[in-house]
């Protein structure tokens, strides 16, 4: 569903608030809904006190890691000796995700500002945001953002009138999924192919340009200043599950539903509200089957899984799968699961950067055994091929996109095995040509 | 992309011997600009790269071989970069470029019947093919970040959501 739309009763509306009212887009409008206060509060604080609050608030980012986003501040040298940078990963590619571009398109200057308070804090006077090449729209609307920031003092060398320095400059991509991995990312900045860099050493020590780096996902920035306004105490009150999981969380829901769209919930909102309440259910005369709650990369949940989780990071992981980034992939009765799953495959396959041998030829195999199978050739000895496959494409390479090709597998043998089944011993007609 | 770029006929295709720089007057001083925001002049590669790319329909040999010029790399260094990345064109296309995404969330919508439609309607018949008459090339793209508004497709800059077979006529006869 678009914006303007009214939020649901069970949302909880931060972030998404203004989305669909053009006015928040311009900076004179942002400024008349309560923005940059929080910047201009940010630049009379000390990098160290700003670090803290959000380490308080329990922020965690939404780009599918989770990895506490004060603790990755943290790690930034204190004292500036290099240059630092702050990247904001706004290449959003994963599957069933759109969250985001939601950010861009509405809100620009909640992003901006939550950059340039990011920035601020971990010391850098120049943030690149990395905005993926197909996003024609988000990126005119950044585009416009940025200038009336700088003209109005919000970024350049005196930041409202503070003496501190940002500069934000916007990146296009240019079609590759695998650069939203932050390194890959730091190198499709310096003009290099998108190689995800071995770990260590990491980007808060060597990272863009070889300087102390912090990557951060558009939404984990967008919520910054909200944390600033009203404080730690109040973003960590907003948990209606696990402690370990605070604040709101926008939740894109795609597929098989009554209302696709965005929809922003309280971390530990039971998934089956979203599905059934937020979303209207499956369409008309149809039964779930299955979600796959976190974008593509995460193992699918059966609907008897996803309807007893909470929707938090650890909610979902104890259903057997992950938050990621919160793109929800709902798939209704009429769904092909095997189809579904090789669909996948082949997205891995066409997205491997190539450098891992584990990850060019495991989502290759594993996409031609697929293949294989629903063209009605499958063996029964194909399961433990895939299942070998994948086992060797999980934890042993450079970046994790093999095993997020592995994750789709693996879960769906385990559980949707009989669709499978039906095609090798031929009871379903081949979905595609032999090979 | 999974259609890859098959086709010949197009704007853009200037022969061999008659190119000209892209990186002159106006386009010139936006690089110049560009060189202040990165430390290197390597990483305005990528921009340099759209700039063709938006000069010209698509990358040429030639225009390789100026990028690497203007931003002292090897030619061969930025095929590499160029053939990396699905969105730079090295063949010449259509007037018109469609990427229809056709990725799990919108395989499951039905996207698959609106790049049939596309095909159809456009004339191209295959994918990565450009029609007859030069207007359209189209392409399957992974995944364009608007799963929710199944089936985005872009068409050069302008992109453009719920789409379905039926609306697909209508579409085309927007792009002379």
């Amino acid at each position: 569903m678009g914006y303007p739309h009214p939020s649901h009763p069970k949302e909880n509306v931060l972030l998404s608030k203004h989305f669909g009212d053009p006015e928040a887009r311009s900076y004179a409008g942002w400024v008349k809904h309560g923005g940059y206060q929080a910047l201009r509060k940010a630049v009379g604080m000390t990098r160290e006190a700003i670090i803290e609050e959000v380490k308080a608030s329990g922020l965690r980012g939404r780009g599918g890691a989770g990895f506490p986003t004060g603790l990755k501040w943290s790690f930034m040298p204190k004292e500036a000796v290099k240059p630092h940078y702050l990247v904001c990963n706004a290449d959003e590619s994963e599957p069933g995700t759109f969250k985001d571009r939601e950010i861009m398109r509405w809100t620009p200057h909640a992003l901006i500002e939550g950059c340039a308070i990011s920035a601020y804090a971990i010391g850098a006077e120049r943030c690149y945001i990395y905005i993926r090449g197909e996003f024609t729209e988000p990126w005119k609307v950044m585009s416009a953002a940025v200038e009336e920031a700088l003209a109005d003092g919000a970024l350049g060398d005196n930041v409202f009138g503070s003496g501190k320095r940002i500069e934000m400059i916007l990146h296009r991509g240019a079609g590759a999924y695998i650069c939203g991995e932050e390194t890959a990312m730091m190198n499709s900045i310096e003009g290099k192919r998108g190689n995800p860099r071995i770990k260590p050493p990491f980007p808060a020590v060597a990272g863009l340009f070889g300087m102390p780096t912090t990557i951060n996902n558009v939404e984990t920035l967008a919520a910054v200043p909200h944390i600033l306004n009203r404080g730690a105490a109040w973003y960590k009150s907003l948990c209606l599950g696990n402690p370990k999981s605070t604040g709101t969380k926008l939740v894109s829901v795609c597929g098989h539903v009554q209302r696709p769209g965005n929809y922003e919930v309280t971390m530990g909102t039971p998934m089956r509200d979203i599905l059934y309440d937020m979303c209207g259910g499956p369409p008309a005369g149809r039964k779930f089957k299955a979600v796959i709650p976190g974008g593509s990369s995460v193992p699918i949940m059966t609907i008897q899984e996803a309807e007893e989780a909470l929707f938090d990071y650890e909610g979902i992981v104890e259903k057997g799968s992950m938050l990621g980034s919160a793109g929800m992939i709902v798939m209704d009765d009429s769904t092909d699961m095997v189809y579904q799953i090789w669909r996948l495959a082949r997205f891995y396959a066409h997205e491997s950067c190539a450098q891992c041998t584990q990850c060019r030829e495991g989502t290759a195999w594993t996409t031609k055994i697929l293949e294989r199978i629903l063209g009605g050739k499958g063996k029964q000895d194909d399961f433990q091929l895939l299942l070998d496959l994948s086992e060797n494409m999980t934890g042993k390479t450079i970046c994790v996109l093999s095993d997020s090709c592995a994750a789709p597998v693996v879960s769906g043998i385990q559980k949707f095995r009989s669709e499978f089944e039906a095609y090798i011993a031929g009871s379903r007609e081949p979905a595609l040509a032999a090979v | 992309m999974s259609g890859g770029h098959g086709g010949t006929a197009g704007h853009g295709t200037a022969p061999a011997e008659e190119y000209a720089p892209v990186f002159t007057g106006p386009t010139r001083a936006r690089l110049e600009q560009l060189f202040t925001r990165y430390p290197t002049k390597q990483a305005c590669l990528l921009p340099a790269l759209w700039m063709v790319q938006e000069a010209r329909g698509w990358i040429s040999e030639q225009a390789i071989g100026e990028v690497a010029d203007v931003l002292e790399l090897t030619p061969a260094y930025v095929k590499g970069v160029v053939t990396f990345y699905t969105m730079y064109h090295t063949h010449p296309v259509g007037r018109h470029f469609v990427q229809v995404c056709t990725t799990s969330p919108c395989n499951i919508c039905g996207a698959e019947d609106v790049v049939k439609a596309l095909l159809k309607e456009t004339g191209c018949g295959e994918l990565g093919a450009t029609s007859p008459d030069g207007r359209f090339t189209v392409i399957e793209v992974e995944c364009l970040g608007a799963c929710g508004f199944p089936t985005p497709i872009l068409v050069d800059d302008d992109f453009i959501e719920n789409v379905t077979p039926e609306k697909v006529k209508g579409i085309v006869q927007r792009y002379a």
